[in-house]
């Protein structure tokens, strides 16, 4: 808690961060309220005076962005589509993290045979088509979110891992470690107490990459009509304006939900570089 | 330098058999009949039983094993649920069609980033610096599929410039062939996808090279090379460029591979008949030997961008291949 | 000051820098005048966040963009460096004034040959040929002991010792006038340092360059300079002799670097001076001195003390001059640095 404390008060440094964050609380805040607030529901129709579909109805005060061929509140569909976006992006950038996090402590600290097992296997994870195996993996199960979440996470800790492990294989050789390890402090210990402490700024970069990450590929899931098909996201707004062959008369309906991930993944990505340019001053400009 | 090359193939084709491996065991042991991967259901009775010897299925899953490794060496990939012709007839041409639509992008974006970045970085401080800053930080963030809508939005509706997709016009080339690849029709074709696809890629280079330059330009060999009376052009390109590059050289290997993937959207949204196209049409049809295929394809095309990656890091910087 | 116009090759007057840090301003050197002469050797001393690096780099011509020259002269033979444009500022580096740098390892680029580092510095002024810098660069390296035969390694390969030689020998690559050499061995061990400063005297014999030696180790410079500057905050605070300032140092921060050396023989510890160097960025009332001297009195808070000639040839900047021999003989006691 005092790290994500910690977290927010760098970040609020700079004008960047400031901004952004306030950004990313707006997009949390609509993913918790935006239902209630929604006009419409998600996947309702609307019909007009005369009991006709409202089909792709430019913006008006009664649909605020249009509606989609089907009638839909473009909208509220928006309003709805925050929650999938992220749950998906920040479930999945714990999860990622974490597992990343251990493989790349275990793998420096131990070292040997251990590492060199752990590095051959995240070498071949980094090898693979990230995209196309997570749409091979929900080919061959469920569609929900949930089997979305774990695919990603399944093949995004490889990254954390490795600039995790250079870092552990740095902070192995220092004073404080030997220390601990002379009053016969427990490897799981060390790891745990001593070396993931200063691990977690990195971590922390880690989490803002696979989050930033994790919401365009949920969006690009979406788009490929690869997601649960109950679920309203901003990627599968964009797959069935994309599908329905109508978008290109009706850009109200395609340009909302692309801003929309394009606002809030430039936001992460500022957050992560605000923290980035604190903890490594090098990249500071005019240093 | 040749240990180094050859440890790096070594680790290539490791990195291959176990992908492979991977695949199979993927395909047969996820819920479900494990037959319904690899023969379709649609097929009649006595035509199911041949390719259930074929493929060996009625054997021990460890012989398939072996069987289906020998038909790949063989880039005998099985029979398509969904044409039911050879899968290896379908891929022919989608590897090409995806080499050519990401590579001339990437190197573009690279060294169009590599360029702009340094020259941002080397006037530091500038308006134009920030602005460019954010735009490549917003446009990096954008779903690259969405910008592909907008872009055919605005250029091929609006206005006309550019055709809404495909790889040539339909009926220019009934049969696939070569010349197909030389005349300006597919150029044309080509262009849109490839200004997305280059400008998209263009934010993560230029990123990377601005924050390279930035710290290159704090180091003491920096001041030394100016102390020398060196010129200011050489400063810039032999010692700050120069070495700037090596974060780049680095994550080459990263962006290629996320720009092998990322094709699979571009080409849906440019319907480009290449493998990223193929694989989602196969997975919508529960093609699964086409599936498995295209993914394979992919995943060498990656692994073996990767290995070219590392050889030109190995080529870059001198302290790698002696080490 | 002591100059000798016909033989002077760099003469500072009057040198005062500022740096700009935010909004405010840092006061790196103030009035800094020295010069040095044909073959000359003389010492730089100071604690690091003295001055010393901006002075050369002032000298060098290489100040960061928010430095900025309030007054002052650097002359280069009689001509102002400060007043050429800056293609002609260009040639004069390196040609005329080289340096040996401080970490040799960060000063090389990682992935350049040695041997195209130097050429490229040689090729920048003279129009030669790529063998013939080759040539030159092949007989540097037989200069400061090095198989020549290694000229086209990549820095990386080198051990450090050999790393500081290439370095030494790119310094001396264009024959220049004067050579900066900026802690040379500090990263390096006793015997190793030993071996390059015997070295650079004898090549210093035969070549005739003078030399600035930039350390904050007195001892070095004992063993190696006529002359000694001690800086202090930016300011010149003790300048003469070296061997009646090793005999007799006359200023409290002379005196304490002194005592921070330690004595092969001795029994007695030695004193670093306690404290930290003074912020810069405040407007000078006084000797910057005083928060960390003993002697410090009223008079030392409130007025800037002048570089005054005390003894032959040798300056010292302080209010308390006359007391300096009696406070040197108790200035090996701890307890005489608590101040505060």
């Amino acid at each position: 808690m005092t790290l994500l404390i910690n977290f927010i008060k760098i970040v609020w440094q700079s004008l960047g961060g400031r901004v952004s964050l306030i950004i990313f609380v707006i997009c949390i805040l609509l993913a918790i309220f935006g239902p209630y607030l929604a006009p419409y529901d998600a996947q309702e129709r609307s019909y007009d005076a005369a009991d006709k579909l409202v089909r792709l109805a430019p913006p008006s005060w009664d649909h605020l962005l249009g509606t989609t061929l089907l009638g839909r509140d473009v909208f509220s569909q928006m309003l709805w589509g925050a929650r999938p976006a992220l749950i998906v992006g920040i479930l999945t950038a714990l999860g990622t993290v974490i597992i990343g996090m251990n493989v790349g402590l275990v793998s420096g600290y131990f070292g040997g045979k251990i590492d060199t097992i752990l590095m051959r296997i995240t070498d071949i994870f980094l090898g693979l088509p990230f995209l196309p195996f997570i749409i091979v993996l929900l080919a061959l199960t469920e569609r929900n979110i949930w089997t979305i979440i774990l695919a990603m996470m399944a093949v995004m800790w490889r990254s954390t891992a490795r600039i995790v492990r250079a870092e552990v294989l740095s902070l192995r050789e220092r004073q404080f470690i030997a220390a601990a390890r002379t009053t016969g402090a427990s490897d799981v210990d060390i790891i745990y107490r001593e070396i993931a402490p200063n691990v977690m700024p990195l971590a922390l970069i880690g989490v803002t990459f696979a989050l930033a990450w994790a919401i365009i590929t949920e969006a690009s899931i979406g788009f490929l009509g690869f997601s649960d098909p109950n679920v309203v996201s901003w990627g599968s707004i964009i797959y069935e304006a994309y599908a329905s062959q109508m978008m290109y008369r009706a850009p109200w309906w395609v340009l909302p939900p692309g801003i929309a991930i394009m606002i809030l993944v430039t936001a992460v990505y500022f957050i992560g570089r605000a923290y980035e340019e604190v903890i490594n001053p090098r990249l500071k400009e005019g240093g | 330098m040749g240990q180094f090359i050859f440890k790096r193939f070594w680790h290539m084709c490791i990195t291959l058999f176990v992908m492979t491996t991977l695949m199979f065991f993927m395909f047969r042991l996820l819920p479900g009949d494990p037959t319904a991967t690899v023969i379709s259901p649609a097929l009649y009775p006595k035509a199911q039983e041949a390719l259930r010897q074929q493929f060996g299925l009625d054997k021990p899953l460890l012989e398939q094993y072996f069987v289906y490794m020998k038909n790949l060496a063989f880039f005998d990939f099985g029979i398509s649920f969904h044409t039911t012709r050879p899968v290896s007839e379908a891929i022919q041409g989608r590897l090409l069609n995806t080499i050519l639509l990401v590579l001339p992008s990437m190197i573009a974006a690279y060294i169009m980033g590599a360029f702009v970045g340094a020259m941002v970085a080397w006037r530091r401080g500038s308006k134009f610096e920030t602005i460019l800053v954010l735009v490549a930080t917003a446009l990096q963030s954008a779903p690259v599929f969405w910008l592909g809508m907008l872009a055919i939005l605005y250029f091929s509706i609006q206005l006309d410039m550019f055709p809404v997709g495909h790889i040539v016009s339909p009926g220019m080339f009934p049969e696939a062939n070569w010349d197909m690849y030389f005349s300006t029709d597919f150029l044309h074709h080509l262009a849109l996808p490839f200004i997305v696809n280059a400008l998209y890629q263009f934010c993560f280079p230029f990123l990377l090279m601005r924050s390279s330059m930035l710290s290159t330009i704090g180091e003491d060999y920096i001041e030394l090379a100016r102390m020398k009376g060196l010129r200011e052009n050489r400063i810039l390109y032999r010692h700050a460029m120069r070495n700037s590059l090596l974060p780049l050289a680095t994550t080459l290997p990263m962006i290629l591979g996320w720009a092998v993937a990322g094709s699979v959207v571009i080409e849906t949204v440019f319907s480009w008949p290449g493998l990223g196209l193929l694989m989602v049409e196969a997975v919508g049809r529960a093609d699964y030997p086409m599936v498995q295929a295209s993914f394979l394809l992919i995943a060498v095309l990656t692994v073996v961008g990767t290995f070219v990656a590392d050889m030109l890091y190995g080529l870059l910087d001198p302290r790698i291949v002696y080490n | 000051m002591i100059k000798n116009p016909i033989e002077t090759i760099l003469n500072i007057d009057n040198l005062s820098i500022n740096y700009k840090v935010g909004d405010q301003y840092a006061k790196a050197l103030n009035e800094i005048s020295f010069s040095i002469s044909k073959g000359e050797r003389i010492g730089l001393v100071g604690e690091s966040g003295c001055g010393k690096s901006t002075l050369l780099k002032t000298i060098m011509g290489v100040l960061p963009g928010n430095a900025d020259i309030l007054s002052g002269k650097i002359e280069l033979n009689g001509k102002n460096l400060l007043e050429i444009d800056s293609e002609a500022r260009r040639k004069t580096r390196w040609a005329d004034i080289s340096m040996i740098t401080q970490s040799a390892l960060n000063a090389l680029n990682p992935v350049q040959r040695i041997s195209d580092q130097i050429c490229e510095a040689i090729k920048a002024h003279k129009n030669v040929t790529y063998s013939e810098a080759m040539a030159r660069v092949e007989e540097l390296f037989e200069l400061v002991g090095v198989a020549k035969s290694r000229a086209r390694e990549y820095p990386h390969q080198f051990s450090g010792g050999m790393r500081q030689r290439a370095i030494i020998a790119m310094a001396l690559a264009l024959s220049p006038q004067l050579v900066l050499a900026d802690e040379p061995t500090t990263a390096l061990d006793v015997i190793v340092q030993d071996q390059i400063f015997t070295q650079l005297k004898q090549l210093q014999k035969e070549m005739g360059f003078a030399m600035i030696l930039v350390t904050h180790d007195l001892s070095l410079v004992v063993e190696n300079c006529l002359k000694t500057i001690v800086m202090y905050g930016g300011q010149i605070v003790e300048f003469g002799p070296t061997d009646d300032m090793a005999t007799n140092p006359l200023h409290p921060y002379t005196i304490g670097l002194k005592n921070a050396v330690p004595v092969l023989g001795s029994t007695k510890n030695p004193i670093s001076i306690p404290g930290t160097p003074p912020n810069l960025m405040l407007a000078q009332k006084g000797c910057l001195f005083a928060a960390r001297c003993p002697l410090a009195t009223e008079k030392c808070r409130n007025e800037i003390p002048k570089l005054n000639l005390a003894a032959d040839l040798h300056y010292a900047r302080c209010h308390h001059l006359p007391e300096a021999q009696q406070f040197a003989a108790q200035a090996d006691n701890p307890e005489i640095w608590e101040v505060n």
